[in-house]
């Protein structure tokens, strides 16, 4: 008989209203062994009854409060950090977070399609892709896998020229371009564990933009970080898969 | 929680035996006072994390004196203050001397430089003197804590609030449960003036109106930031408008008349258009 893998789910809150939904949302995740871990913006009003209502769901989560530093990857890393010093055990971890995109008209239905990833249908289908092909390490909605520019030799993106600083920095060298933008995917845990052992998450957090910044119109150091965690599963030899 | 109770000092090996032994007391608010890097446990955060609102840390001055020890340090402690809901919202990290240390040799600046980096600005460190002989000087406070782990100090409220401006004071858990176990104690050390000093002090969750009042800051910057989100949305939609619309004037527009009109016959023969819209404006020109 096959065992149930570990999973562990990184979630970060950022809105006030978006946790009376989270419950539903992760319903699937709660037929296997899961571990939550919930970020609350510290800016995010209304905490307590956000807290109350996610440890009425998940009963024993970890949930903790950081500033708006990161957006949610800023909170994805303080929650990484909270992972390797809990020492909680996980086959596969989930990230997510309450996007809303609200300058964006289509940001519904990005939300909808980042979320396809854990329909209990999906869930099923994720972990056999996992089990079934040890060289995956990275499972998103397929349409959210994009390619970072790359021409000339050197990304020539907005986030280019900070892109090559970081990957220097981290040691970074992925084969591919492509990234899962948004940061909604399934991520085979060891790989992930591997590199954050080496980088102190909270040391790369402590590099990012405070605030709600954005990337329309120039790179910023977050929107990096974006790229860079679908590269540090890459540049393990592992591959990303669309769903 | 009654926000009216005192906050009791209890050091996390006790707190852990304690929560092991199905003894710990479940209604006490705790002041988790860390004195040694090998605290900082698994199970500690898994306390903390479950212990919510109940608890504050605190950290004894011997764990910032060693800077390299402390750099080791600095993100643990970040990781208790995140999963402590009172120290990252209040912005309190109370450290504790014990009368052999001075406060200007212990390296809270390196501390509050990291947390201000992690986000946390305007955390507040206040040191509190646990000496022995019990002078107080100006801006020190005095703490109750555990038997044989520092210095226990058993000042009368009273005294203290005469030394200091901002009086903090615990009790030890250790001596709660003996009072609790010996009534007559409390008539000994005048407990209920000790809470009244206790309340007027230590962070003990807000009251009631100070939450009101932070919740309401917090939904007024909620509403700025929606309105930004609105200002910003335009600017965006703006860019993203003359972006298609330049797209169309280069992709289609420059091209010829005559390709134009060829290209609307070559609809009609895919039948993606009507025939008879080529020669008036008042029918229907594509099928719904």
């Amino acid at each position: 008989m096959e065992t149930k893998p570990k999973i562990a789910v990184l979630y970060h809150l950022f809105y006030e209203d978006t946790f009376v939904n989270v419950g539903r949302e992760l319903q699937p995740l709660l037929d296997f062994e899961t571990c939550f871990l919930f970020n609350i913006c510290e800016d995010t009003p209304g905490k307590k009854s956000i807290v109350a209502a996610l440890q009425n769901e998940f009963p024993g989560c970890y949930i903790i409060f950081t500033s708006n530093k990161g957006k949610d990857i800023g909170g994805k890393l303080a929650l990484l950090n909270l992972f390797l010093r809990s020492k909680e055990e996980a086959d596969l971890m989930v990230f997510l977070h309450d996007k809303k995109s609200l300058q964006a008209l289509k940001s519904s239905r990005w939300k909808k399609d980042l979320l396809k990833i854990i329909t209990p249908e999906n869930c099923k289908k994720i972990i056999r892709m996992f089990r079934e092909n040890k060289d995956t390490g990275l499972i998103a909605t397929k349409e959210y896998i994009i390619e970072e520019p790359f021409t000339e030799g050197k990304f020539s993106g907005k986030n280019g020229i900070m892109l090559e600083r970081l990957l220097q920095q981290y040691e970074v060298s992925s084969p591919v371009n492509s990234f899962v933008a948004g940061t909604m995917f399934w991520v085979r845990a060891k790989a992930m564990i591997d590199f954050f052992l080496q980088h102190d998450p909270l040391e790369v957090r402590m590099d990012l933009e405070d605030g709600n910044i954005l990337d329309n119109f120039s790179g910023t150091i977050t929107h990096s970080w974006e790229r860079i965690l679908s590269w540090v599963i890459t540049s393990q030899g592992y591959s990303i898969k669309g769903i | 929680m009654n926000s009216t109770l005192p906050y009791y000092s209890i050091r996390p090996s006790l707190l852990i035996q304690e929560i092991k032994d199905g003894s710990f007391f479940n209604n006490y608010k705790l002041n988790i006072i860390l004195g040694h890097e090998a605290e900082f446990t698994p199970q500690l955060y898994s306390i903390v994390n479950k212990l919510g609102n109940k608890c504050i840390i605190s950290l004894s001055a011997h764990l910032l004196k060693d800077l390299a020890k402390l750099q080791h340090l600095l993100p643990e402690i970040y990781t208790l203050l995140a999963l402590n809901k009172i120290s990252a919202e209040k912005r309190v990290l109370p450290v504790l001397i014990d009368g052999r240390e001075q406060p200007q040799f212990i390296n809270i600046e390196v501390l509050q430089n990291y947390l201000i980096k992690q986000g946390l600005t305007g955390i507040q460190l206040p040191v509190f003197n646990c000496s022995e002989n019990g002078l107080q000087t100006v801006d020190d406070c005095s703490l109750f804590v555990v038997k044989d782990q520092l210095k226990e100090v058993q000042y009368a409220g009273s005294e203290m609030l005469s030394n200091s401006g901002m009086v903090n004071i615990t009790f030890s858990y250790e001596l709660i449960k003996e009072i609790e176990i010996n009534e007559p104690l409390i008539n000994n050390i005048n407990d209920f003036e000790r809470y009244r000093v206790i309340n007027s002090a230590i962070p003990s969750g807000n009251t009631h109106e100070e939450e009101l009042n932070w919740e309401l800051e917090l939904w007024k910057r909620r509403t700025g930031l929606y309105k930004e989100f609105l200002s910003l949305s335009k600017h965006i939609q703006e860019q993203e408008y003359y972006d298609l619309h330049n797209w169309y004037k280069n992709e289609y527009e420059i091209l010829p008349l005559w390709y134009k009109r060829f290209g609307h016959i070559i609809k009609v023969i895919m039948g993606k258009r009507s025939f008879k819209s080529l020669f008036s404006d008042k029918v229907k020109k594509y099928r719904d």
